[in-house]
């Protein structure tokens, strides 16, 4: 559609992935890797299906299904009915039978309608009922923003899946990450909740041409930093970036940008490290601040580093759970680059 | 029907009917601290199923899965152990009386949200699908499970797919204490099931010989690849909707129907259907079989009573 390509296309984001050059792969985009993950899941392994409403239709699911049903057939490729709910519970059903399952959803939105199947059903499971194949199911949902989507197309449900034991929950940020992370979350034995940006759809940066997995347990230190942290997710970890520079450039303060990645299980290690260096905590949370992940990393935190801190820990995020449509609401709704370093500095300068 | 295949038939029966009977006895000890959803008085249907499939048959179930899982094999020293919370439950003490399973003998799982495993159902019958085997999947499920919208979407998807599976509908006519007639705008759900593609069947869910012999029929017809099928089987149960006491004096059913269903016994039916085709055997083999499953649920009981509670 032509408003979502518009957000996602505005801007593009500057970061490459620090390990990967030029010899190690070639660059392609967010989408692109996605779709190249998916594929080459499929080709990895025949107990890999793809189930979805449009995903063997015109647009192919922002174009990261296409050519699947031409390679693989329809048995392995489902096209279904728009019936979240049932198919949440078939993939469930395929998965205790041993096949490896990913479920597609346009949007994130929608998986509220599957909420039964995912909170009573797959996040138990695996407790209740001894599972000889795990239970290896991926939910793939994308999360949107902008061109006035609203209250039920803009929605990032992260925090409210994480409380699950039963259920990973990650949200790659970078088109590195995102196949290493599609294809772990393929592999894993447990069910994953897989998040993508769609305005991340069109970054670029190097990725390797061969399969290979990244950690869905890990958050990512993007650059290293002393005085501050401040945790990003999806993608407010764009702001973030260019937070962190700007501050440095002028303000002379070096902050600690962590890429949180994984939001279930968090990665508390990397966590507690980087606050007990840096004694200040910023989270920019990809959703609303009330009952956000950054409630649970606040509350982890003062549990963990209480004497460590030199300032309280800070949020930012969105202004409430409702997303407004118009085009002014909406720019008075996100918060941008210019909070987190005005909060940065305040951090930083915080009882001097 | 073959006549040990009817002793077979009347074993599964009455197993189900004892172990529940057990449990309604011990009940009142504050022993078995789990709600129990008893399957007495429908033990035809899980027992006229079973009766045709194999290990590699799934079935899903509901919370009222006693009968489902025991006629699919689950065993008994496992079964009393999970009501009783201890170790060596097939749930490992997490299930309790709704959550049963035994993967080896295809009981994938049970679900307490009405209607919750019939997709998960859909799902297992995919993948037998996917891998071009016979087997099926039996989907268990109560007339208040047709109200769920989930329901509906995996009839058509099972449809669209022709899938192995054998919907279940037992219909005892009360979705815990609330009547078909409160809740349905149709009378029969079946020429609305047939649109969607399915095989359909009405049954006397309390007339064993009937229910086993159109079962294998129709199970018959799935394994060969004629898509998926719905019956359902007109039943009652004897006891309240959950716990070990009749809940009629609330007033939501009445007492000439209890007594006119209870008169109906199928277990009773199939025991005077062996005696009418092995008369001169029929006594001896129906009081050998009672005493083996007493014996086996005594000695299970005894077992749970004595096992350590499970812990994390």
């Amino acid at each position: 559609m032509p408003w979502t390509k518009l957000a996602a296309d505005q801007s593009t984001c500057r970061f490459d992935e620090t390990c990967m050059d030029a010899n190690t792969g070639r660059i392609i985009s967010y989408g692109e890797a996605i779709r190249e993950a998916i594929q080459q899941s499929m080709e990895l392994d025949s107990h890999v299906l793809v189930l979805g409403e449009g995903i063997d239709a015109a647009g192919f699911l922002y174009d990261t299904t296409a050519g699947l049903s031409e390679r693989y057939g329809s048995r392995r490729v489902i096209e279904t009915p728009i019936a979240e709910a049932a198919m949440t519970g078939v993939v469930t059903g395929a998965a205790v039978a041993g096949l490896r399952p990913v479920l597609m959803h346009m949007r994130n939105d929608f998986l509220l309608v599957s909420a039964d199947q995912i909170v009573n059903h797959i996040a138990h499971w695996q407790k209740i009922f001894p599972c000889p194949n795990g239970l290896p199911i991926v939910l793939r949902a994308i999360v949107a923003r902008g061109w006035g989507s609203g209250a039920q197309h803009s929605q990032s449900f992260h925090a409210m899946f994480a409380g699950l034991d039963g259920l990973k929950v990650v949200m790659p940020f970078t088109p590195y990450d995102v196949k290493g992370m599609f294809l772990s979350a393929v592999a894993s034995p447990d069910p994953v909740l897989f998040l993508e940006h769609r305005w991340l759809y069109g970054d670029k940066a190097v990725v390797p041409t061969e399969p290979y997995l990244v950690s869905l347990d890990s958050a990512a230190i993007r650059t290293a930093g002393g005085d501050l942290t401040i945790i990003g997710m999806s993608l407010t970890n764009r702001d973030v970036q260019k937070a962190v520079e700007t501050l440095q450039k002028e303000q002379g303060i070096f902050a600690e940008w962590i890429d949180l990645r994984s939001i279930h299980p968090l990665d508390t290690k990397s966590i507690f490290q980087s606050v007990n260096k840096t004694g200040r905590l910023l989270i920019v949370e990809n959703g609303p601040i009330t009952m956000g992940i950054g409630a649970e990393i606040s509350a982890l935190v003062a549990e963990q580093c209480w004497t460590c801190l030199k300032a309280p820990v800070k949020r930012i995020g969105w202004k409430g759970s409702t997303v407004p449509s118009g085009t002014k609401l909406e720019e008075q709704f996100y918060p941008g680059f210019r909070e987190i370093i005005d909060e940065g500095k305040r951090l930083v300068n915080y009882g001097k | 029907m073959q006549l040990e295949q009817a002793y077979h038939l009347y074993e599964l029966m009455l197993k189900i009917r004892l172990v529940e009977e057990t449990l309604v006895q011990e009940y009142p000890a504050q022993q078995i601290r789990t709600p129990v959803h008893l399957y007495v008085g429908q033990e035809a249907i899980a027992a006229g199923i079973s009766l045709h499939l194999n290990d590699g048959d799934y079935v899903v179930s509901n919370h009222r899965s006693h009968g489902h899982s025991i006629a699919k094999g689950l065993d008994l020293d496992s079964f009393f152990k999970e009501l009783y919370g201890k170790t060596g439950g097939c749930s490992a003490g997490w299930g309790g009386s709704m959550h049963l399973c035994d993967m080896d003998k295809g009981i994938v799982g049970t679900s307490a949200i009405v209607a919750g495993g019939i997709s998960i159902g859909a799902g297992l019958a995919l993948k037998q699908q996917y891998n071009d085997e016979e087997n099926i999947t039996v989907i268990y499920f109560g007339d208040g499970a047709v109200d769920e919208g989930v329901f509906w979407e995996t009839v058509n998807f099972a449809g669209l797919k022709k899938l192995p599976v054998l919907f279940v509908m037992e219909d005892n006519g009360y979705a815990s204490q609330t009547s078909s007639a409160q809740r349905h705008s149709y009378e029969n759900i079946l020429p609305i099931i047939e649109h969607f593609g399915l095989m359909t069947a009405e049954l006397d869910g309390n007339d064993p010989v009937s229910v086993a012999s159109t079962m294998g029929e129709l199970i018959q017809k799935i394994r060969m690849g004629q898509g998926p099928c719905f019956v359902r089987c007109h039943t009652f149960r004897w006891y309240g909707h959950v716990g070990v006491e009749d809940d009629t004096r609330t007033g939501y059913r009445s007492v000439e129907e209890v007594l006119h269903w209870r008169s109906r016994c199928p277990i009773k039916a199939m025991g005077k259907h062996l005696f009418s085709v092995d008369p001169d055997k029929a006594d001896g083999r129906m009081k050998a079989i009672e005493e083996k499953i007493a014996g086996k649920i005594r000695c299970a009981l005894q077992s749970a009573k004595e096992a350590e509670y499970a812990l994390d």
